[in-house]
């Protein structure tokens, strides 16, 4: 077992205070009162890259072994678009189940349907929700001996830093954050040159675009800055990241959406941050007459890294069946096939990025879209933070969106 | 006695009558307009980032309300609020502009085209808003939309520029401009229809009374039509004007920028963070502003329909 640490914020009715275990010290200072009307009491473990955490047992036990998968319909809460329909009819042939999916639009939406309603399986948690989701009993850990794929996830995110020894959680799809330009009017030369401070040309006035969420963009902010300290707890550093996105706004009359998987293919934006799998997915947008070389994709060596994954609540009505979907779609075949469809890319070691590739599944310069293992590896995380620091981060963001 | 049993059995049947609406009115309006208010006064879990309802008055904390009016008055959503009266103002200034002689002209001067025109009015209602709003999204593309390759051939975003409403760039998302003119469009229908059924109800016999006591047409248009058709304005205003201060979706699709957020986008966004009281804050304000509107439609409504009947009287 990985060593663990990082820090735990202890959040309790009367007070709260956060006991560092160790790692270090950008977790934020976290006293926890976020309100003082709450009832709730718990940890929530704020795990980082170089403070593991392995996340507590909850009231949830794994299932027992050699269950077969219990027929009837599999409901998956996961983003729109997130499955290859032709994925789930297959996996509904191979088990004689059906498939329904609910969609949710953010990690916040997420919560609460989980809080609501009783899935099966969902497609797409992050590191920001995870803690909350553990400590607050809304998912189960996971029966390894039904995962026989799961050797084929990355390396590094076999025993990940959010979840030492993947208790509760499997990599779905691995991507960055980077800018997504049109090739016919930013030159790929220029974008390497000037990185992220080309977001600030005022010559794509009209045509910027801003991932709208609060982490996203305000580290857009940051990079631009220097500072790389992406789950930072500092009122000042935000400050400047802040004011750093309202000066963008304000030169380039930047939109905010997370829509740069059209945009950029229609031609209503030029340049837009973006996540690498709405680039390599922004190909199936094209316009009849338009060619997919005019689609590109910059990102540092070091970056924003992200995965999503699965994880089963713990009210799940079919967690065998559960479990073999999410060994389905880590199947390096079956993971191809799903690929085709959703553009991000999965977070196994098979396929590789150069099979991606060979099979004309991502256009040659695109390839900057694709992420390695050692990326994952050192890329900067947006973690879970505690909640006044998360409110510092979206009331700076609020700031910036109210104009 | 036969008939005092009589007449309080009548009144019971009517009062009978009224329940449906009381029902619904309270399961669809009352109950979550109370929710809302549990959510706006209530607490939040620090762990699951939910908010958590707080059903008893007298245990609702005001912390989150203080800070969303704190902001209102010189904080980051006065500016939000100060736009959002603009653009609804000049909208329905528009509307009014535009739909009044529409409403007029149907009503009092369309003759046998009459029911060909509101049937024209009544065909917008069969495209879904958003499908409507989406489409504005090609014709204005920069790269070869319609709608914008005439504008900018006419010089328009210069136009607008004088008037504040654009930054003079040929992109047309992300303008003033923009988001004014889909809310014109989009809602633009709602203010014809209760208008023209206004102008339609104007009893003929007053215009005619009117010009044979000696008034031009165009006295009789300012001095009789016009003061009688202000409930139908009032109306059409109210049915307008209360969605588009709470519209977000015309601004999402065709701007997203933060230069032209309203109260509605903002809305939206508090409630996506850690702390949605806010957002439920701003729902209760918005309302109350709206209440107001309502207010003051319903006292004119009232006095002109006592005025109409001392009239008659």
């Amino acid at each position: 077992m990985a060593h663990t640490g990082g820090f735990v914020l202890v959040v309790g009715a009367g007070g709260s205070l956060l006991a560092a275990c160790g790692g270090d010290d950008d977790a934020g200072d976290g006293d926890g009162d976020g309100d003082d009307s709450s009832g709730s009491s718990g940890t929530i473990p704020l795990a980082r890259l170089d403070a593991p955490v392995e996340l507590p047992d909850n009231d949830s036990s794994p299932i027992d072994s050699g269950l077969d998968p219990e027929s009837g319909t599999l409901t998956i809460f996961t983003y729109a678009d997130y499955i290859n329909p032709d994925s789930i009819a297959a996996f509904e042939e191979q088990y004689g189940v059906t498939v329904e999916l609910a969609t949710f639009d953010t990690e916040a939406r997420l919560l609460s349907g989980l809080q609501t309603t009783a899935y099966d399986l969902v497609v797409g948690a992050t590191t920001i929700g995870l803690p909350r989701f553990v400590v607050g009993n809304l998912v189960q850990p996971l029966n390894r001996d039904y995962l026989t794929n799961f050797a084929n996830v990355l390396p590094s995110l076999q025993s990940p830093y959010y979840d030492v020894g993947s208790r509760y959680s499997v990599p779905y799809t691995v991507y960055t954050t980077g800018l997504a330009y049109r090739r016919d009017v930013i030159d790929d030369a220029a974008i390497a040159a000037t990185g992220w401070e080309t977001m600030w040309d005022p010559a794509n006035r009209g045509y910027v675009g801003i991932i709208d969420d609060p982490r996203d963009a305000l580290t857009l902010g940051m990079y631009r800055l220097g500072i790389t300290d992406t789950n930072t707890d500092d009122p000042d550093v935000i400050g400047q990241a802040r004011d750093a996105i309202a000066e963008l706004i304000t030169t380039t009359n930047a939109r905010i959406d997370i829509l740069a998987y059209q945009k950029i293919p229609e031609g209503t934006s030029r340049i837009n941050q973006a996540w690498s799998g709405d680039m390599l997915a922004a190909q199936y947008y094209l316009p009849e007459d338009t060619d997919v070389d005019v689609l590109g994709y910059w990102a540092p060596e070091r970056t924003t890294v992200a995965n999503d994954f699965f994880v089963i609540p713990a009210d799940s009505e079919h967690p065998v069946l559960a479990h073999h979907f999410i060994d389905f779609l880590s199947d390096p075949d079956n993971a191809t096939l799903n690929f085709e469809w959703v553009g991000y890319q999965p977070a196994l070691a098979d396929p590789t990025p150069e099979a991606l590739v060979t099979a004309e599944l991502v256009p040659s310069q695109l390839t900057t879209a694709l992420v390695t293992d050692e990326q994952v590896e050192n890329g900067y995380r947006l973690d879970a933070l505690a909640p006044e620091v998360q409110k510092l981060w979206e009331d700076a963001f609020q700031q910036v969106k109210a104009g | 006695m036969a008939d005092t049993a009589r007449r309080r059995d009548r009144q019971g049947l009517w009062a009978a009558l009224t329940l449906p609406g009381t029902i619904w009115l309270i399961v669809f309006f009352i109950v979550p307009f109370y929710a809302i208010a549990a959510v706006a006064f209530g607490g939040f879990d620090p762990i699951l980032l939910a908010p958590e309802p707080t059903w008893n008055p007298l245990r609702w904390s005001f912390g989150a309300a203080r800070e969303v009016i704190d902001s209102i008055f010189g904080g980051p959503l006065q500016p939000v609020f100060l736009r959002t009266f603009l653009y609804v103002g000049i909208a329905m200034s528009l509307c009014f502009l535009i739909g009044y002689p529409v409403a007029y002209y149907v009503a009092r001067r369309a003759g046998r085209w009459r029911t060909l025109l509101l049937v024209c009015m009544v065909v917008p209602f069969w495209v879904s808003y958003l499908m409507r709003m989406l489409a504005w999204v090609n014709l204005l593309n920069p790269q070869g939309g319609w709608a914008s390759d005439a504008l900018n051939a006419v010089g328009a975003p210069t136009f607008f520029r004088w008037f504040g409403l654009s930054d003079g760039s040929e992109v047309w998302f992300g303008q003033p401009v923009t988001v004014i003119s889909g809310l014109v469009y989009g809602y633009l229908p709602f203010f014809i229809l209760p208008l023209y059924a206004s102008l339609d109800r104007i009893d003929q016999r007053l215009l005619e009374a009117s010009r044979d006591l000696g008034a031009s047409p165009a006295e009789t248009f300012r001095r009789v039509t016009l003061p009688l058709s202000v409930p139908g304005i009032l109306a059409a205003a109210v049915i307008t004007a209360l969605p588009m201060f709470g519209d977000y979706y015309t601004n999402t699709i065709l701007s997203g920028s933060p230069r032209t957020e309203m109260i509605g986008n903002q809305i939206e966004s508090l409630t996506r963070t850690i702390e949605p009281q806010r957002g439920s804050v701003l729902v209760l304000v918005l309302s109350a502003l709206l209440f107001g509107l309502m207010a003051y439609y319903l006292r004119i409504t009232i006095r002109t329909g006592r005025e109409a009947n001392e009239a008659r009287a």
